[in-house]
């Protein structure tokens, strides 16, 4: 017998690693493109060229540090870049920044996000963390201060966390009648991070991938759907409605996190119940982050804390998928619930609605009295998740 | 010839058996105090200063000890030497004394110190120890130097050098442009990627070095058979001719 030894994503599918990576660069590319678009349209030729700009310095970038990268270890830099997929990085760091993003920090995010996120872990397919959130992690956490004041205005996240992520249904109507509406919101015809705004869009992409077979239909469809399902509660027992639910799903990076970063074959469990158990924990996270955090979205960090968690839930669920599959979905089911308790928990009990923002819902008073609260990461950076 | 000896040997210690780099000791106060060439510059001074005084007086008492209690004899020791350095710049750097804050008092269990007080000082005299100890000293400083150097320009853009006595600057010098600075070379993360690339670079050129070592160990031991072989083959020809030459004696006799 023929015994094949290679890193992972390993697949039984005809469908190779590259068919993957291309529909997957294909879909952020349309993803792309409708960013372009609407900030020509919206803004003019200015931001328009800045968001291109943004795309290609990016992904230039990730190209060269991984030829520089494979000349040094001495690997053919054709096939090493063309198996180490560099750019996705790059496109997913732009997508998830705000387009106030300095060009210049975005390379070094960029730059640091491939070389110590990927490449010295042994390259793709061998890396801990999701590269492109570990390189949005940078960027937030340092290159705040130097972000373009291009957009004044602040993103929904931005905007609610003012209101500490919950209130009565009136103020969500207000915020929500700020950028047109859910249904303009669904469209993503509002400012705010590069790419995550059009969910119509965005779900087309995730029905791409899943009839193409290029990722499984569960981490994306538990990670939004957790999302929905525990602010559907929380905003259910706090009176704040459906829209809550709604507007936690539309707002921020949920759906582009949930599409194109909780996906990532390398970084998320191998079995299907550990997938949702993944799923489940970030979704608790990312609540859990937007409530009682400093952070304005917490999608991000959700996912590089599952990330973290990624060889535990692999450990639970090992055993044959087959004939433990019973002890499986025992794991699964006892995991995902002690995440939604913790999660319902702390939206039902422990946060605060903040009294003082509901009086003037206006967006400067907001942002600096977010900015109070955060002392560390600007407004319109922390919305970047 | 011994003066090229010695010179290599000194870059050997310097590099090859670096505490920080080559040994990975002390390395949690090396991530501390490296956001400043200033700072770095005045802990090495304080590492030398107590690992000199702390070899020479264990190398002193280290015969004197019994052996169940030598650990608790030395921590004393290197605890008394580190108050007073502590005190001495506290009195004289106040400034540098507030900015490395706690890590002086931590010099007390890095464990460079209590490492070469049982490695070294207590087995050597008291030359050799106070030699040991410079050396040693000097690799810790080369190796926060290098680290608070590269931290420095890339987390802040500017290279300044402070006199800790006077609090005036020496030199300030801006080598990247405003807003070219990565700000996360300044924090503990970027302490710790700059620690990995010099550990990685270090690791790399010892093991270039090993290997050049070994291949001209190889060839030296390759040259030594052949000539070994060669010898044995000119023996054995000596031996076949001394032969002949019997044989054709031989007949000779007989006849």
């Amino acid at each position: 017998m023929k015994l094949n030894f290679k890193p992972a994503p390993n697949y039984r599918s005809k469908q190779s690693t590259t068919g993957i990576m291309i529909d997957l660069t294909l879909c952020l590319l349309a993803v792309a493109l409708f960013s372009v678009v609407y900030y020509f349209k919206a803004y003019g030729s200015a931001l328009g060229t800045r968001v291109l700009i943004n795309l290609v310095a990016t992904v230039a970038a990730a190209l060269v540090t991984e030829a520089l990268w494979f000349k040094a270890v001495k690997k053919d830099i054709k096939e090493g870049i063309m198996s180490s997929y560099g750019w996705v990085t790059a496109l997913i760091i732009t997508l998830i920044s705000s387009v106030n993003a300095n060009v210049y920090a975005l390379i070094i995010s960029t730059v640091l996000a491939i070389l110590f996120g990927k490449l010295v872990f042994g390259g793709f397919g061998q890396n801990i963390f999701n590269p492109a959130a570990f390189g949005e992690a940078i960027l937030m956490s340092t290159f705040a201060a130097t972000s373009a004041d291009l957009l004044s205005g602040a993103t929904p996240t931005v905007t609610y966390k003012g209101f500490g992520w919950i209130s009565t249904a009136d103020q969500l109507s207000g915020v929500i009648a700020q950028y047109g509406g859910l249904g303009k919101m669904f469209l993503g015809m509002y400012d705010s991070t590069m790419g995550s705004t059009c969910a119509l869009l965005i779900l087309a992409c995730l029905a791409v991938l899943i009839i193409r077979k290029d990722i499984d239909w569960q981490t994306p469809v538990f990670y939004i759907g957790g999302v929905f399902v525990i602010s559907l509660i929380v905003g259910l027992v706090r009176g704040a409605g459906i829209q809550y639910a709604l507007f936690n799903v539309l707002a921020g990076g949920v759906l582009f996190g949930g599409v194109f970063m909780t996906t990532d074959p390398v970084t998320s469990p191998v079995s299907i119940p550990g997938k949702i158990l993944f799923a489940i924990g970030a979704a608790s996270f990312t609540l859990i982050i937007r409530w009682k955090s400093n952070l304005s979205d917490g999608v991000l960090y959700s996912i590089l804390l599952m990330n973290m968690l990624t060889p535990m839930i692999d450990r639970l669920m090992d055993g044959s998928q087959i004939k433990d599959s019973g002890k499986l979905i025992r794991n699964m089911l006892i995991g995902s619930c002690a995440f939604i308790a913790v999660a319902l928990l702390v939206g039902i009990v422990a946060i605060q609605p903040k009294k003082s923002a509901a009086a003037e819902p206006e967006t400067t008073v907001i942002a600096a009295e977010a900015l109070e609260t955060d002392a560390v990461y600007d407004t319109a950076w922390a919305d970047a998740h | 010839m011994s003066e090229e000896k010695k010179k290599k040997s000194l870059i050997d210690e310097l590099i090859y058996d670096n505490p920080v780099f080559g040994l990975y000791l002390g390395i949690c106060s090396c991530l501390a105090v490296t956001t400043t060439i200033t700072n770095a510059l005045g802990m090495g001074v304080a590492v030398i200063a107590v690992l000199v005084l702390s070899n020479i007086l264990v190398s002193l008492v280290a015969p004197l000890t019994p052996d169940e209690i030598h650990i608790p004899v030395y921590i004393a020791i290197i605890a008394s030497l580190v108050t007073i350095v502590g005190m001495v710049m506290q009195a004289y750097t106040p400034s540098l004394y507030d900015a490395l804050g706690a890590f002086i008092d931590l010099i007390v269990v890095n464990c460079i110190i209590l490492g070469r007080a049982e490695a070294f000082a207590s087995k050597n005299g008291i030359a050799a120890s106070a030699r040991d100890g410079l050396m040693m000293g000097l690799a810790y400083t080369l190796s926060v130097f290098a680290m608070a150097f590269i931290r420095q320009i890339l987390g802040t853009g500017v290279l300044a050098l402070k006199n800790p006595l006077t609090d005036t600057t020496l030199f300030s010098l801006r080598l990247l442009p405003v807003g070219f600075d990565i700000p996360i070379f300044t924090t503990p993360t970027g302490a710790f990627l700059v620690f990995a690339i010099l550990a990685a670079a270090v690791t790399a050129y010892k093991n270039s070095k090993d290997a050049k070592a070994a291949a001209a160990e190889k060839a030296r031991k390759a040259a030594e058979a052949k000539e070994k072989a060669a010898k044995a083959a000119a023996a054995k020809a000596a031996a076949a001719a001394k032969k002949a030459a019997a044989a054709q004696a031989e007949p000779a006799k007989e006849a």
